[in-house]
Formats: structure tokens, C-alpha cells, sequence
């Protein structure tokens, strides 16, 4: 009689056993697909936050192109270019790339012409890499740039590159 | 015999309820764990969704658009120190460049977003106003007066969808409370001993009541202590009507002086580049076009006197002199384009 308790007692402990052990291998294969799940949502924040680095540099009023104060989109000041351009890479104003910082995080922005050729026209606007990164999204864009002497609109291309943790 | 066996099937049963306790205990602690790591990550996702609409709102300026609010509302303030952020559920996110003005509270319904432009004179930064027509506006002016003729102005600029109503005489004292979740009065132009919010009535004492007043340069915010109908009352500058509005849908003096310096100080970074790029078409077209030249000496007023505003919004004579700055870089544009040479900004 004992023995047969023993034998039921282990009977029990053998469907437990079983039980936590499928309990937690569907445990582990649904952390996995939680994670992965994260992963795809966390790159989503990423492609988020680098369009919006984007968004912003086509739309600071420090580089816009106006006349008569009405604005044309997607156009740069070359001049304008130009001086925020040597602000922003003069290690003397250090204090101008700490204020940006807010705005570009840690990217890489670089405008340059195109048409018609003029491989001298080519700035980096803001450079802030960290040392460490996940990955970096790239993006280009087409812009305008506004000559203001010869009053001539130039194309360009504007290239960021955002950089994730 | 019958007696083991008693002892033994009851042994068995309580085996059985502890190992079904257990079992319970871990799929409880599971449920209560993934609900609070499901809520923070819809908070993450939510807060940063909302960044990306408030980035795109504010760049399409003068359009209203009308924003999903997350079920439990969102709210919006500035510390002293002036971090401002905005909280859905447990996640702060920081405005960080962007300058917005809204309620403390918005919920309910739909929030109505719109951005307008700050320039000085050229474009400096826009504004994001957020609101929601769960906030009653009270438009006060006395017809005739410059407060009229300022209503005309930004009546035009409002975006539809606002909860407004106009009163043509500053005693409020027989407005009821229509059970509005904020109430704002905007008073234009009305001297400051006229404005008397205490005169309300008393159904509003316990509810959120604030009002502005926009007279003279200066825009005076009166904020009230809670549970009781008394107001404090102290007062910002302002430049510019976008500036009336930041004061119409801040939630307090604090939103709206954090937003003026950020403004002022953004004000210091664009003068700075415009006048870098004056100097440079002047250099440029001295042989060519020597009659293109520039007065300049305003930006440097404009630049000195901003980065002190951007330290500290206060009444002195910095605003007067801003204001002359960008009045004289206006006209000196102007000539620019009446002699056909390249404009100043």
C-alpha cells in the first residue's frame, strides 16, 4: 500500500515536472518574441527620430530662403549656409553645438551642391557622433540653394545621418 | 486502514492546493508584471508618437489640427528651472527645441493643435499652441477701444473648434459655471484695477479659473489659489501677437516665461547668422553694387539685448530696445528692396 502511495506521489511529481517544464519553455519562446517585438519597435522610434532630424533641418528658420519674408520650402541660404555652418564647426562657440544638440542629437548633417557642379560647396552643417552606436539611419534629401548675389536658386542635396545608441 | 487512507487523500488534496497555489501565484505575478510593462511601453510609444506629431505640427504653421488624446489625458508643465515637459501616463517627455503652450490638463476630447510664427522681424521660431474644447475662453474688451480692435486681429488668426465666447464689459461677476473642466479669461486692454476675478461666482471655487490680461506692453497672468476664490497676480512682456496667444493657451505664467526665453534665446542664435550673412553680401557686393549697403549696428543691439532676455524675461528696457532693433532691421530691409539689393534676412 505504501509503495503504491509512493508510486502515486511520483506519478503526481512527474506530471508537475512536465508541466513547469513546458510551462517554461513557452515561457522563454514568448519573452523571445517580445524581444524581438521591442527590437522592431525600437528601430521604428529610430526611423522616427531620424525623420524628424530631417524635418527639422529643412525647416530652421537659421538657413531658410525668403523673399519679401515669404519662405520657399525645402531651400537653403547659401550664406546663411555658410555661417551656421562655421558657428556650429568653430571650437570656440562650443556653446553653439551644445545648444543644437537639442535639436540634431547626435547626427551628422552635410549639404552639398549638385547642379550646376560646384564641388567647393559642401558643408557640414553639425557633426556630433558618440562614441558608441547601435547603428545609423541615413537619409538624403534634394534641396534648393539659394544664391543670393547672383539671385539663382542651385540644386543640392542635404545628407543625415543619425546615429542610435 | 480506512484511517491511512483518510490521511493520505488528505495529504494529497493539500499537495494538490499548494502546488495549484503556486501555479496560480506565478501566472498572477505574470499577468500584474506584463500589465504594468505593457502600460509603460504604450506610455513610451504614445509620448514618443506625440513628439513626432508635435515636430510636424509645429513646421506647418497656421493649420489647426486636431490630435487624439491617450484616454487618461496628458499633461504639460515647467519647472521653475524652466524643464518643461509633457506626461502621458508615467513617461516625461521634454519639449527639448520646441516651444509649446498649453493647458495643465488636457482630456476628454480630441486636443486642437496649430502653430503660428515668431518674427522679429524675420522668422525666428514658431510656436505650438495646444488645446482642447474642454477650456472655456472668455474674450473681454470694451467696444470702441484698442482691446476691439485687437480682438478683430486675433480673431482672425484663431483657429475654429475653440470654446470662445466675447464679453463687452470687464465685470464678470454674473458669468456662471457651465461646468467646463478650465475656464479662461483673456482681457484686452482692460486696465488691471478694472480686472476683478475675485467678482465670480462662487460655484467657481473650487474649479480651475486663470485669466491674462493683455494692456499695455505687458501681460499681467492671474492664477488662483486652490479651493478659494483669490488670485495672485504678476506680469511678463510680450512681443508680438503669436506672444498673445502663448499667454491665451499657457497653463501659467511659468509655460509662458519658459517659452519667451526659449524664444529669446533662439532670437540670439538666428540674429547671429543674419548678421554674419549681411556682413558677407556687403563685403561681396562693394565693387559690384557699392550703393548696397547695410546700417548693422541694430543687430548688435538685437543680440546683446536677446541673450540677456534669454536669461532673464523681466521688465526693463531691453524689451523697448529689441522691439527699435527689429523695427529699424525692418526698415533697413525694406530699403534694401527699394534699391534692388539683395534683402537683409
Amino acid at each position: 500500500m505504501k509503495r503504491k502511495a509512493q508510486i502515486k506521489m511520483f506519478e503526481t511529481m512527474g506530471v508537475l515536472v512536465i508541466f513547469f517544464f513546458l510551462l517554461v519553455g513557452g515561457a522563454a519562446f514568448y519573452f523571445q518574441v517580445q524581444k524581438s517585438s521591442l527590437q522592431q519597435d525600437i528601430r521604428k522610434q529610430e526611423q522616427l527620430a531620424a525623420f524628424q532630424v530631417v524635418q527639422k533641418a529643412l525647416f530652421l528658420p537659421e538657413l531658410d530662403c525668403s523673399f519679401v519674408s515669404i519662405q520657399k520650402d525645402n531651400c537653403f541660404d547659401k550664406f546663411k549656409l555658410m555661417n551656421l555652418s562655421s558657428y556650429l564647426s568653430d571650437p570656440e562657440n562650443e556653446d553653439f553645438l551644445i545648444d543644437y544638440f537639442n535639436i540634431f542629437g547626435f547626427s551628422d548633417i552635410s549639404i552639398y551642391q549638385v547642379y550646376p557642379v560646384n564641388n567647393s560647396f559642401s558643408y557640414t552643417l553639425y557633426k556630433n557622433i558618440p562614441k558608441d552606436y547601435s547603428s545609423i539611419i541615413s537619409t538624403q534629401s534634394p534641396v534648393l540653394l539659394f544664391d543670393t548675389i547672383n539671385k539663382r536658386y542651385d540644386f543640392g542635396v542635404i545628407e543625415v545621418d543619425v546615429y542610435a545608441e | 486502514m480506512v484511517g491511512k487512507k483518510g490521511i493520505e487523500m488528505q495529504f494529497h488534496w493539500i499537495f494538490i492546493l499548494i502546488a495549484g497555489a503556486v501555479i496560480l501565484a506565478f501566472f498572477f505575478s505574470l499577468v500584474a508584471k506584463q500589465k504594468s510593462l505593457s502600460e509603460e511601453k504604450l506610455s513610451i510609444t504614445l509620448s514618443s508618437n506625440m513628439e513626432a506629431v508635435f515636430s510636424g505640427a509645429i513646421e506647418s504653421k497656421g493649420t489647426a489640427q486636431p490630435l487624439p488624446i491617450p484616454k487618461d489625458g496628458m499633461e504639460f508643465s515647467c519647472s521653475e528651472s524652466c524643464v518643461c515637459d509633457f506626461r502621458i501616463g508615467n513617461k516625461a517627455t521634454s519639449f527639448r527645441d520646441k516651444i509649446i503652450f498649453a493647458p495643465s490638463l488636457i482630456e476628454g476630447q480630441d486636443a486642437l493643435a496649430w502653430s503660428n510664427e515668431w518674427k522679429l522681424p524675420f522668422r525666428v521660431t514658431n510656436f505650438l499652441y495646444v488645446t482642447n474644447p474642454n477650456v472655456k475662453y472668455y474674450v473681454v474688451y470694451v467696444p470702441g477701444t484698442q482691446g476691439e480692435r485687437m480682438f478683430d486681429r486675433i480673431n482672425k488668426t484663431l483657429p475654429p473648434g475653440l470654446n470662445i465666447a466675447v464679453l463687452k464689459d470687464p465685470d464678470v461677476s454674473g458669468i456662471p459655471y457651465e461646468g467646463f473642466q478650465e475656464t479662461k479669461f483673456v482681457f484686452l486692454d482692460i486696465p488691471d484695477s478694472e480686472v476683478d476675478l475675485e467678482a465670480l461666482d462662487s460655484d467657481f471655487r473650487k474649479k480651475q479659473v486663470s485669466g491674462v490680461d493683455i494692456h499695455q506692453n505687458t501681460i499681467t497672468f492671474y492664477e488662483k489659489l486652490p479651493k478659494e476664490l483669490v488670485f495672485t497676480s504678476a506680469s511678463s512682456p510680450f512681443v508680438g501677437e503669436p506672444l498673445i496667444f502663448a499667454a491665451m493657451f499657457s497653463a501659467d505664467k511659468q509655460m509662458y516665461d519658459c517659452g519667451l526665453k526659449e524664444a529669446f534665446f533662439k532670437l540670439n542664435h538666428v540674429a547671429k547668422i543674419i548678421y554674419g550673412r549681411a556682413k558677407l553680401i556687403q563685403k561681396n557686393m562693394s565693387i559690384t553694387k557699392p550703393e548696397c549697403t547695410y546700417r548693422l549696428d541694430d543687430f548688435e543691439i538685437l543680440i546683446e539685448r536677446s541673450a540677456m532676455l534669454s536669461a532673464d524675461v523681466e521688465f526693463s528696457q531691453s524689451i523697448s530696445d529689441v522691439i527699435g532693433a527689429a523695427n529699424a532691421i525692418e526698415r533697413e530691409n525694406k530699403n534694401a528692396i527699394l534699391l534692388s539689393c539683395p534683402e537683409i534676412f
